[in-house]
């Protein structure tokens, strides 16, 4: 136990030495135009070891914008505004995702029936209904929820689906003889089945609702990150941009960090013993 | 004695592809109020099927059975089923499995985990209470499987190959156990295996099933005093006797059973050959 935990600090304090290490890189050959001159007896050339901060900014330049975003306030009142679009959408879309993935998945022939249609519609890129969302909702906040929920309406749809698809009929009619009625078939073993199924349904969705609203955001802006980005590449600041997908990717890898802990704890019972 | 259960001229038929399998034929048991029965047969012979029958999972094609003296019909929730998988909810722990079926019948938070807790003891699986089935040994889960059908007190236990999923040390004392288990209840048990030896050593009588359709071959009587000790009990000289004159019944529904098996993968291969492939699609539309 202690050789591991060892282990386990070694290996973060390798990660952020690997960190700085590739800050400090990006922060040197950040700069104004130089060149390395080799001179070689026949011919000399130049090697550029900077790039110019328009293209790459820096570190610190974008630690600057980041502080600046958070004092004025704006980094709050954007991220606020992509954060409540993406959990709504995300609810809205689990929440429909699971009741339509039971239903059909008890409904056989109705299934059959409607699957070439619902493929039809899942194979669609999502993102190109935004301007039909625009005509229906406007460019507000409904729209970007509504393209996260259709998002992770799929998602959680066909996994919920395979879930009850996939319910073992052994199980059933063991409880079933047992004594339970169909209710309680559904409520002690169907439902329970289906959660990992619905768990990785959550896994795929949660970043993906980000995704939707942030390109919503992109598409149609008025708030919200996706419209800090378009409004900091409009002026051409390079460091803006970078503050604001850092700030996306700390949110990703929170939410990512948080639905393993939520899997490591609820889904105990999948894994074997521990060796 | 009283008959608990009553089989008369049940088969059961399957259709499949409009061809039709006959997997039954003309079943007549009586099971006798607190006997141990057993049914061997090759595999393939139709025991489970007869069990799913009993149980109400399955409706025979013809014939009817009586449980207690009155007609059976659909699902059977009287006796207690343990099938050849434990099939124990992964998601449930081993108290939480074992307490279904008193949380099916609204016995009280309490009272459920006193008897859980209880019967775990008795099935030696204390301090495994807390445990999910995936952490969980072979035999221990078969364990828990027993103890989640006998915390209801069925009078009636079906099992069906319950031990052929464990290794054989652990086979033979999960049978002791089981006879531990059962003797002085008066419960009845209907066995089915295909070993032999495990028929003879747990039963009071023993029904030799033949080669597909399943029908009842021979109904044998095993004259052995109880309490018996299941590993013991195969040095006894009687149990050599009484093993020897069933095996000859069994042997030829076994050579019998591997013809019949013969001929399907032949004729399954031969089907290959053609690009033909039968698929049965079959919805289990829960």
């Amino acid at each position: 136990m202690r050789e591991k935990s060892k282990g386990i600090i070694k290996l973060n304090v390798q990660r952020i030495l690997f960190g700085i290490a590739l800050l400090l890189l990006w922060e040197l050959i950040s700069g104004e135009p130089a060149y390395l001159t080799i001179n070689l007896k026949v011919f000399s050339f130049r090697i550029p070891y900077t790039i110019e901060p328009f293209w790459i900014s820096s570190p610190s330049e974008i630690v600057s914008r980041l502080v600046d975003l958070t004092k004025s306030g704006q980094l709050t009142f954007h991220l606020s505004i992509t954060i409540f679009e993406m959990i709504v959408g995300f609810i809205i879309g689990a929440v429909l995702g699971i009741l339509a993935g039971f239903w059909l998945g008890r409904k056989v022939t109705l299934a059959k029936i409607v699957d070439p249609y619902i493929m039809a519609v899942y194979s669609l890129p999502k993102i190109a209904l935004a301007p039909l969302f625009i005509l229906w909702f406007g460019i507000g906040v409904d729209m970007k929820i509504a393209i996260a929920a259709i998002i992770v309406f799929f998602l959680v749809f066909y996994n919920t689906l395979g879930g009850v698809r996939s319910v073992d009929p052994e199980l059933v009619d063991v409880i079933r003889v047992i004594g339970a009625n169909e209710r309680e078939i559904l409520r002690k073993v169907v439902l329970p089945s289906t959660y990992p199924w619905i768990f990785t349904g959550f896994k795929l969705g949660i970043p993906y609702s980000l995704i939707g609203a942030v390109v919503g955001e992109l598409i149609a802006t008025n708030k919200g990150m996706g419209y800090l980005l378009m409004e900091y590449s409009g002026w051409f600041d390079t460091a803006g941009v970078f503050a604001v997908l850092f700030v996306l990717m700390i949110v990703a890898t929170v939410l990512n960090l948080l639905v393993n802990y939520a899997e490591d704890h609820l889904m105990r019972w999948r894994h074997g013993f521990p060796s | 004695m009283r008959d608990k259960i009553v089989l008369r001229n049940i088969s059961k038929v399957f259709t499949r592809d409009e061809r039709e399998l006959r997997a039954l034929i003309d079943i007549n048991i009586d099971v006798k109020e607190g006997e141990f029965l057993s049914i061997v047969g090759p595999s393939g012979c139709g025991k489970s099927t007869l069990l799913n029958i009993i149980a109400g999972l399955l409706k025979p094609t013809t014939g009817e059975m009586s449980l207690d003296g009155q007609l059976l019909k659909g699902v059977n929730t009287k006796i207690g089923y343990i099938t050849q998988r434990d099939n124990l909810l992964p998601w449930r722990t081993t108290r939480q499995n074992i307490e279904i079926g008193l949380e099916i019948r609204d016995v009280p938070k309490s009272e459920r985990k006193s008897r859980a807790m209880a019967i775990i003891d008795r099935v030696g699986l204390a301090g495994f209470d807390d445990h999910f089935p995936n952490e969980l040994s072979g035999g221990m889960r078969k364990r828990a499987s027993l103890a989640r059908t006998l915390i209801y007190n069925p009078d009636v236990l079906l099992m069906d190959e319950p031990f052929s999923a464990v290794d054989a040390q652990t086979r033979l004392i999960l049978e002791n156990q089981l006879l531990e288990l059962w003797s002085g209840t008066g419960n009845t048990i209907l066995f089915v295996t295909h070993d032999l030896e495990e028929a003879i050593s747990l039963s009071d009588r023993v029904i030799v099933f033949s080669a597909r359709p399943g029908t009842a071959k021979a109904v044998n009587s095993i004259p052995l005093s109880r309490p018996r000790d299941t590993i013991k009990i195969r040095f006894n000289e009687d149990f050599i006797k009484i093993y020897g004159s069933i095996w000859k019944d069994l042997e030829e529904e076994v050579g019998k059973a591997e013809e019949l098996k013969t001929r399907a993968e032949l004729e399954k291969a031969r089907k290959d050959q053609e690009g033909f492939r039968t698929s049965f699609d079959e919805d289990t539309g829960l």
